[in-house]
């Protein structure tokens, strides 16, 4: 279970430690946040009122943000090809659980790697729209490595 | 890393270059961290050393780079795996079944060749995902709808030579194939059915050409490798309804199954329908030793003996007084069999606006959705068996299935019923595995082993099987001291005597690696 400024600090963490292991990660990616969101881009579900909260952070602090909820329209499918194909972005979402699986199986694809995956507090789990569908779960992606064969 | 069985690592770094310089070195991968890509993440297998690992992967951009990986292949009896897009997941995903393979991966070979709105037919390559296509329908605003499998990332060719099956009017996706193109183990390019005749226009038209009828030798198949298909689309029908029938008692499947079996042959319902329990579509991490939160396959109806009741999920095509003549027949049909019987619908007419479709109806109208995607983190294995069109016969797989689930800890955890192929039925039962934890998946091997076995006993074999059990599933075709796979393994070792496509594949192993066989 986890909250927002636990993801921030767990996900930042992990984030840094992949990249003392990937000098290339370290240089390419993680020297751009020091400022900022500590991600490119945010996938939200705009049902939950945890998840907007977290996109609208997010935006302020410079990151791209895209709905996604039941299915993947084809809006953030783009956003999310375009980010995967840069092999730069971290990519995070507060998404249903769902959803992060079919997500984690096109980021496969696309080389990118699971590193943060958790379930959001049951106090955080609040709706504003109705759904059966409600387990939400926070999770973060990032690439394997920065250029093929690197 | 692994290397190809009987290679020095020397013989391998020397077919390595021989791969660069045919594809260039961008597309060959060797480092684990690529390798990884080609793991099935919901492997029996998974984290023991039985799962196979690849010793590299190549990913040829045209036939005439691929003409050369399978010339390097054979001079070197390197075997390889050939996979799309690898979405074949509760299946095998991208793995394969000898260690030390090289896989073929075929995703940068991703052009829609053609696409021709007059005759419904589009021209792929094997990179092409049903998404892709739909896509590239409505940018280019034609009145088509696909049809194929959930989720929207499966490559079109992958799943039609896997037999696939999908939700509208094409729903038995092989034979919506109409054509193809083949790369034969010696590097020789055939092409089938009316290609063959260089000058036709009906390529995608007539599926026959003359004399043998050869497409399906290339479906779950490892005699060739299909760079080119051809698809057959569906004209926009002006009318369609999305129906449920949903019935509350748990042996009402029998009724609704013969109920349904004269409307699916007569083609009052012509589209391929499937049945499911109604406790919605899919249950959130079925339960089962490593479950829980994110754990099994998200399947349809854990079923508990019963609880539940069922839902069957049609849809009608057409113009509108024939759908809503069609679909007033159904209701009248079902409501006569099981007075109970509850009714939905939701009705729609060209223009569509997806937007306006839940899931079902999306399905049902073949736009990809991802949603459907049915497995999650632990992942879990399929065992697919075809059957008897009869509730009788299901009501037996249900206390057949749920009785070996119970020797195993577990109940039966079903998945929808397809009725894709009209004159069959079609089951999915799901078995959930951990990432963590290989006693269950031990279990889960040994129930779906057993699954199989006594299946092939009552007459019911896979209509597709994950990699690990693709020998037991052949052993169940046992007619005349398995000639059919005697037959299987004679075009085996006469088209690709060096083995090198695909060993194993659906237990058909080349000569030189039969010893391979479980």
């Amino acid at each position: 279970m986890i909250n927002r400024r636990l993801f921030l600090q767990t996900s930042s963490a992990t984030l840094a430690s992949i990249a003392s292991t990937n000098p290339a990660l370290a240089k390419g990616i993680i020297k751009d946040k020091d400022k900022g969101s500590v991600f490119d881009l945010v996938l939200f579900d705009d049902q939950h009122k945890e998840s907007v909260d977290f996109a609208t952070d997010a935006k302020k602090n410079g990151a791209t943000i895209g709905v996604v909820h039941e299915d993947l329209n084809e809006e953030a499918y783009d956003l999310l090809t375009s980010h995967f194909s840069s092999q730069r972005s971290i990519i995070a979402g507060y998404t249903r659980e769902h959803t992060a699986g079919y997500i984690l199986a096109l980021a496969r694809d696309h080389a990118y790697q699971q590193v943060h995956f958790s379930e959001l507090e049951p106090e955080l789990q609040l709706l504003l729209k109705e759904n059966s569908q409600k387990k939400l779960v926070a999770w973060v992606l990032a690439p394997l490595y920065t250029t093929n064969n690197s | 890393m692994s290397l190809p069985p009987g290679l020095s690592q020397g013989q391998f770094d020397n077919a390595l270059s021989e791969f660069r310089t045919a594809v260039g070195n961008d597309w060959v991968f060797t480092i684990d961290e690529h390798i990884a890509m080609y793991k099935d993440y919901f492997s029996p297998l998974q984290n023991t050393e039985a799962q196979p690992i690849p010793s590299a992967a190549v990913a040829p951009d045209s036939v005439e780079e691929l003409k050369v990986v399978l010339r390097v292949a054979n001079d070197y009896q390197i075997p390889l795996w050939t996979i799309s897009t690898g979405k074949n997941y509760g299946y095998g995903g991208p793995d394969s079944r000898v260690n030390g393979s090289v896989i073929v991966d075929l995703k940068r070979m991703n052009r829609i060749l053609e696409l021709n709105e007059e005759h419904a037919y589009a021209l792929v390559e094997p990179g092409v995902s049903t998404y892709d296509l739909w896509r590239e329908i409505r940018r280019r605003g034609y009145r088509l709808w696909t049809d194929g499998p959930s989720p929207a990332y499966a490559s079109i060719i992958g799943n039609t030579l896997e037999r696939g099956a999908g939700y509208g009017l094409l729903g038995e996706r092989a034979a919506a194939q109409c054509g193809m193109e083949v790369v034969l183990a010696n590097g020789d390019v055939m092409r089938t059915g009316m290609g063959a005749n260089s000058n036709a226009e009906t390529w995608q038209q007539y599926k026959y050409g003359l004399g043998p009828y050869v497409d399906g030798m290339f479906s779950q198949s490892n005699l060739g490798i299909v760079t080119k298909m051809g698809i057959w689309l569906i004209p926009e029908p002006p009318a369609f309804r999305s129906a449920e029938v949903y019935v509350s008692g748990h042996e009402d499947i029998i009724p609704m199954i013969d109920t349904l079996r004269p409307l699916r042959l007569s083609n009052v319902i012509a589209n391929s329908a499937t049945a499911s329990t109604n406790q919605g579509g899919h249950i959130e991490g079925a339960q089962g030793p490593g479950g829980g939160a994110g754990g099994g396959p998200n399947v349809d109806g854990g079923h508990a003996p019963g609880l539940p009741g069922w839902r069957a999920r049609l849809g009608f095509y057409g113009y509108d007084r024939v759908v809503e003549a069609n679909w007033e027949q159904v209701q009248d049909e079902f409501a006569s069999a099981i007075p109970s019987a509850t009714f939905h619908s939701s009705r729609f007419a060209a223009p569509y606006n997806p937007d306006e479709m839940l899931t079902e109806s999306k399905l049902a109208a073949g736009i990809p959705s991802f949603q459907e995607a049915p497995i999650w983190n632990h992942g879990g294995t399929f065992v697919s068996m075809v059957m008897p069109f009869t509730g009788a016969d299901y009501w037996d797989f249900l206390q057949t299935y749920d009785g070996l689930y119970q020797e195993y800890g577990m109940r039966y955890m079903g998945g929808p019923l397809h009725f894709h192929a009209p004159r069959s039925l079609m089951t999915l039962a799901g078995v959930p595995l951990s990432s963590t934890d290989n006693a269950v998946n031990e279990r889960a091997m040994a129930l779906c082993e057993n699954l199989i076995r006594v299946s092939g006993e009552k007459g019911w074999s896979e209509y597709r099987t994950p990699l690990v059990f693709m020998d037991n599933a052949m052993e169940s075709f046992d007619f005349n001291d398995h000639a059919l796979r005697r037959f299987h393994e004679t075009l085996k070792d006469t088209l690709d005597p060096n083995g090198i496509l695909s060993p194993g594949k659906n237990g058909v192993w080349p000569q030189r690696l039969r010893e391979e066989r479980a």
